[in-house]
């Protein structure tokens, strides 16, 4: 027994909160703890991980009457610190130790506090670690941790402020000396990379292999009444089929939690759930909220006032949210860790099975099948690690000066290597780094006879603290259409910095637009009609599918077509919808599968059916868009999911297959198209702002990133940007394998004419669960013109200067006239131009007017003009959006033979004026 | 490699070095707005540039072997900092002009230059000269900034000129470029800037060119080039809202 260990004060306490028998992982991993071993503890959330840490390590502080601080508790998630708080505090309080939370939020004075009386338990975040490390009175306290526990380490490896953790503590060996290091983790593919990296003697323990899950897919197919409600709803049938089966399925349950993979779809399926059902309680949850509004509803859920929230992957870890008995997943969850890791947000309790349905259907049932079918083979992706990211490197290095003031390359070198992320780091990478460093002149650096010597200087501190975190922080755009000049949405920076240049499409809220000009904040937009060429702007947002899983649904695709579903856990329905599909198909083209690669001419496009997932397939495409663009001379559109490459290009569909089978150098391709590309540049910007080469209050309106890119070619800045974006966006090691395959002819490549089934689902499937029908061109018309009628324009009789009225241009007669003196020298302006009455009354008392108060008043005078002749005509024209005089007298000396071709020709003057509106500035 | 070669009345002898802002005339060769500190400037903006001195050395020494010229014209705004001088330019300009390898040094002074006199190192007094004008056959070399009453052509630096390209879906490009203008028969001819760093004027947009000597040349018979010697036409047919909108 677990419990028997622990020193009689303990064993007390426990029996006292009522724990009879210990969990799992409590039984195998206490013990273990007490002994003193570096423990990595993986099981399901749920199962009291927290405790297994540190009932152990508090009774050995407990007996051993440690000094503080004894133990550190790292949490990723700021927001669970008062949580955890809450939960360890009275086994802290019972056993007279001190506990405390200390992160950017905390009070100066709370933090005065714990300089002067340390806490024996300190929770803080890798962030925070960092800032206290630099602190002369806090590393003094440091010097006495002994333990140190990491929570959700699963979460920190995969990003960098893994790797910042990983050299934080080698930073806290120094200081401390050797620790006892747990991590606490969710059932991950590679428990021995995380055991790895949390040191070279760790022990793992796993007490998730006794977790069961319950997944199964459905394929709701749209009956006749789901027709109708499909046009009320104004989504597709397939997708009204979708919804009605999620309102049936929160309805039989007590609580349900439902994971989409976009914000977008969240807020559809919460709006549509809505018009389906006003009683019914469910509200979204997503990163796009505001702080206020997640928590709220997160307790409102907890406290079961809400039957349901449809959340994104802003609710797969962290806070407790009560009892959930299901967990719905909208639609394929791409990747297998992902399915388990929000499956098991139900089922929350010890022994409790957690039970998962994924709604799917058509194209996407083949993930989700491929996907469930791993799951319950517990089958999950490898981790991939940063390895030696040289711009957090860069932020501890100068740390390193802070503290010593004086450091010898050697000793840098020595404790940085023993970090796991760093430990293929050569000698020279760190002298590079430190060059670069003091380049930069963020440490002093001097040449003595026993090496180099890095010293801190002033800029270190402003450098290392603005760099503590390094998460990127990520502005938004607002998407304004030019048509009811209104916001219609928001953009990720990232999003507009790769695809944000006028002229290209791009998909959100359910309709495609294209960009006519891009500032500072807003991107101004058009609808077009063409959706096969446009992006959807939540792109950014999809976890990538991983070549495993694609490859798979390449041999499901097989199977199906030879008529043997072998090794295949699924429904009949889900079968015979697949093979449904996949007979279609093949009745015009071959299938492309894991062995067979499919090429399709369709209009300009050229779509490659690839089965080798996100990353391989980006990769690729653009390897061949670059090779195309360079043949072709001309630029080449290119657009990828986890089974396609679709190219836009004037090129033919058998240079793309030259290309597959031609032995080239696909690295250095590769890195000269990356480096030019906009994703590039994204790039660099975080990673220069992570060297502190761009301050992050910067105003970007005033930089020119080529430049700066330019000047940085060849140095650490550069090369680990190419590191980055090569690891989180490509995957050249498989790409090098499928174009190997397909040269040893073990993939065949086949080109066929015509769109085929998969091939059009490839142009617009993707779309189609936030698509509306179709907006006519009527209806935009429509909703411009209503626009124009409605604004407000101010009237001025330049006559007698006496009558000045604002109306709106519905309200305004065919011909107007002035009311006091009957003239009809009526001139039509802004009505925020207040002063414009003013300046012609001067005028008509013949008094002298300034040069400025002049050009006002000849534009008055202009616009009187034009209404005096066209009468109402020049008013609605005077009111568009940026019309001057001067163009509406272009615009109505067409003499338009109806009035809706005035509307066109002003609502294109109004496009024009944004396309050009930046050059007249 | 495009040379021009332009043989005048008086037997001068000039060219442009094609592919940088550079130019020979005689024995001498000129580069014009180095703007030393400007990544000073730049830091306090919130951007931080490595130090662009060693790289702007190499390439004048390059430039000098492909020209064959043994005395150099600096065409003012050596230095950027105004009006104190930063501790960055306190080292590196008497570093840069040590390191120079020429028979003689003509600094010109530009608006950006005060006290630049008090950089020049005691070894170097007699190499370097500084001057506000400077006469080279029948060119006169200036930075602008200042009129001059002349007879001759002008060579100036001050207007770092840029040509704006916008292509059809709006993207634009900027590329630094040779402006030759006319003044009462004379040419004025405006040097680019030598530095990258530097902001830029858009010669094909609105407006008048600056500095009190520039200002008279009339957008309308100035010709372009580029650096690699590509004639571009006279000013008035680039306008920007001549082409692309």
């Amino acid at each position: 027994m677990a419990f028997e260990l622990f020193s009689p004060e303990l064993q007390k306490l426990i029996k006292e909160k009522g724990f009879l028998e210990p969990t799992l992982p409590q039984k195998i991993g206490m013990p273990e703890i007490l002994n003193g071993k570096d423990v990595l503890i993986i099981a399901p959330t749920g199962s009291g991980k927290t405790e297994v840490a540190c009932l152990p390590l508090f009774d050995k502080i407990h007996k051993n009457k440690d000094k503080p601080i004894s133990m550190l508790y790292i949490n990723p998630l700021r927001s669970l610190s008062r949580d955890l708080l809450d939960r360890l505090v009275w086994w802290a309080d019972k056993l007279d130790l001190d506990i405390a939370v200390r992160h950017g939020d905390v009070s100066q004075k709370e933090r005065a506090i714990q300089r002067e009386m340390p806490p024996h338990i300190l929770i803080t975040t890798p962030e925070t670690l960092g800032a206290i490390l630099t602190g002369k009175k806090m590393r003094e306290h440091l010097k006495n941790v002994k333990y140190v526990v990491i929570d959700e380490i699963h979460e920190l490896i995969t990003s960098k402020r893994g790797i910042q953790l990983s050299l934080l503590l080698e930073r806290l060996r120094e200081v401390a000396g050797d620790f006892q290091r747990i991590g606490l983790s969710a059932t991950v593919g590679s428990p021995q990379t995380v055991a790895d990296f949390l040191g070279d003697k760790t022990k793992i323990i796993r007490a998730e292999l006794e977790k069961k899950y319950d997944i199964r897919v459905e394929n709701p197919k749209p009956k006749s009444k789901d027709r109708i409600i499909a046009d009320d709803l104004a989504i597709g049938p397939e997708t009204t089929a979708r919804l009605r089966k999620l309102y049936e399925l929160i309805n039989s349950h007590k609580s349900v939690l439902v994971f989409t993979n976009t914000r977008e779809t969240a807020e559809v399926l919460s709006s549509r759930l809505r018009q389906f059902d006003r009683e019914l309680k469910q509200t979204v949850h997503h990163g796009s909220l505001s702080k206020e509004k997640r928590i709220k509803s997160e307790q409102e859920f907890k406290k079961e006032l809400l039957k349901s929230l449809i959340a994104t992957s802003s609710l797969e870890l962290g806070i407790d949210i009560g009892s959930i008995d299901l967990v719905v997943q909208y639609l394929s969850p791409r990747q297998v860790t992902r399915l388990i890791q929000r499956t098991g947000r139900s089922g929350h309790r010890v022994g409790e099975v957690s039970k998962g349905i994924i709604i799917s259907g058509e194209e996407d049932l083949f993930e989700a099948s491929v996907i469930a079918r791993r799951a319950s083979k517990k089958e999950l992706e490898e981790i991939k690690v940063h390895e030696k990211a040289m711009d957090v490197l860069a932020a501890q290095v100068v740390g390193l000066c802070i503290e010593n003031y004086e450091i010898s390359d050697e000793k840098i070198y020595r404790i940085i290597k023993r970090a796991y992320p760093y430990r293929d780091l050569e000698k020279k990478e760190i002298i590079k780094l430190l060059k670069f460093l003091s380049d930069l002149r963020l440490i002093y650096l001097n040449e003595g006879p026993a090496g180099l010597k890095a010293r801190r200087r002033l800029r270190s501190w402003n450098y290392y603290f603005d760099n503590l975190s390094t998460i990127p922080d990520s502005r938004q755009y607002k998407v304004i259409s030019v048509i009811e000049n209104e916001p219609i949405g928001n953009l990720d920076e990232g999003f507009v910095a790769e695809h944000g240049s006028p002229g290209e499409k791009f998909v959100v809220s359910g309709r495609a637009w294209r960009i006519i000009q891009v500032d500072a904040q807003k991107v101004f937009v058009e609808p077009v009609e063409d959706i096969e060429s446009a992006i959807p702007a939540w792109e950014g947002e999809l976890i990538p599918v991983p070549f495993e899983i694609a490859q798979e649904i390449g041999r499901l695709r097989r199977s199906i077509n030879n008529g043997k579903l072998e090794g295949f856990n699924v429904s009949s329905a889900a079968e015979e919808e697949m093979s449904q599909l996949i007979k279609k198909h093949s009745s015009s083209h071959i299938v492309p599968d894991d062995v067979h690669f499919l090429i399709e001419n369709y209009k300009d496009f050229i779509i490659l059916h690839s089965c080798s997932g996100s990353l391989v397939n980006d990769t690729l495409g653009r390897y061949i868009a670059a090779l195309l663009s360079e043949k072709t001379g001309m630029a080449v559109n290119l657009k990828i999911d986890p089974y396609r490459i679709m190219i836009q290009s004037s090129a033919k569909a058998s240079d793309v297959k030259e290309i597959l089978v031609k032995d080239e150098n696909i690295d250095e391709t590769l890195k000269e198209a990356i480096s030019r590309s906009s994703l590039f540049k994204y790039r660099f910007l975080q990673v220069a702002r992570r060297f502190g080469i761009i301050s992050r209050n910067v105003d970007y309106d005033r930089i020119n990133l080529n430049k700066i890119v330019s000047q940085y070619e060849n140095t650490p800045c550069y090369e680990e940007t190419l590191r980055e974006v090569f690891l989180d966006k490509m995957d050249l090691r498989n790409t090098k394998l499928i174009l190997e395959k397909i040269r040893k002819g073990k993939i065949k490549v086949e080109i066929q004419e015509g769109l085929s089934i998969l091939g059009e689902l490839g142009l617009v499937h993707q779309f189609k669960e936030i698509m509306k029908p179709r907006m006519p061109e009527k209806e935009i018309f429509l909703t411009f013109k209503r626009r124009l009628l409605r604004t407000r324009v101010r009237l001025i009789c330049v006559n007698c200067g006496d009558y000045s009225l604002v109306k709106a241009v519905r309200e305004v007669e065919e011909q107007p006239e002035c009311p006091k003196c009957t003239s009809r020298l009526i001139a039509a302006i802004s009505k925020r131009n207040v002063d414009a009455v003013n300046i012609v009354k001067k005028k008509i008392k013949k008094k002298e007017l300034t040069e400025e108060e002049m050009k006002k008043f000849l534009t008055i005078r202009r616009s009187a003009d034009l209404v005096i002749v066209y009468g109402k005509k020049a008013v609605v024209t005077l009111a568009g959006h940026g019309i001057g005089p001067q163009t509406a007298a272009y615009v109505l000396a067409k003499m338009q033979p109806t009035k809706e071709k005035l509307f066109q020709d002003i609502l294109h003057a109004e496009k024009e004026f944004a396309r050009t509106k930046k050059y007249w500035k | 490699m495009l040379i021009l070669v332009k043989w005048t009345v008086a037997w001068v002898f000039m060219m442009f070095i094609t592919g940088y802002p550079a130019l020979r005339i005689n024995d001498y060769l000129i580069i014009s707005d180095l703007h030393l500190g400007i990544t000073r400037e730049l830091y306090k903006k919130g951007v931080s540039m490595p130090s662009q001195l060693s790289k702007i050395i190499d390439s004048i020494h390059k430039i000098k072997k492909i020209s064959g010229a043994k005395k150099l014209v600096l065409l003012g705004d050596t230095k950027h900092n105004i009006p104190s001088i930063s501790y960055q330019e306190l080292k590196e300009i008497p570093d840069f002009l040590s390191r120079l390898r020429f028979d003689s040094i003509i600094l010109v002074k530009g608006n950006h230059d005060g006290n630049i006199e008090n950089l020049i190192p005691a070894s170097l007094r007699d190499k370097v000269k500084i001057k506000k004008s400077f006469v080279i056959g029948d060119y006169l070399l200036t930075h602008g900034h200042r009129n001059v009453k002349t007879e001759k052509n002008i060579v100036m630096g001050h207007n770092h000129p840029h040509i704006r390209f916008i292509d059809k879906l709006g993207a634009r490009y900027i590329e630094p470029c040779w402006v030759i203008g006319k003044y009462k028969r004379k040419k004025i001819i405006l040097v680019p800037t030598f530095n990258e760093l530097c902001g830029a004027s858009i010669v094909n947009s609105k407006g008048k060119f600056l500095g009190p000597v520039a200002k008279k040349i009339s957008k309308r018979n100035a010709k372009v080039f580029l650096l690699d010697g590509t004639y571009l036409g006279y000013i008035k047919e680039l306008m920007d809202d001549k082409h692309g909108v």
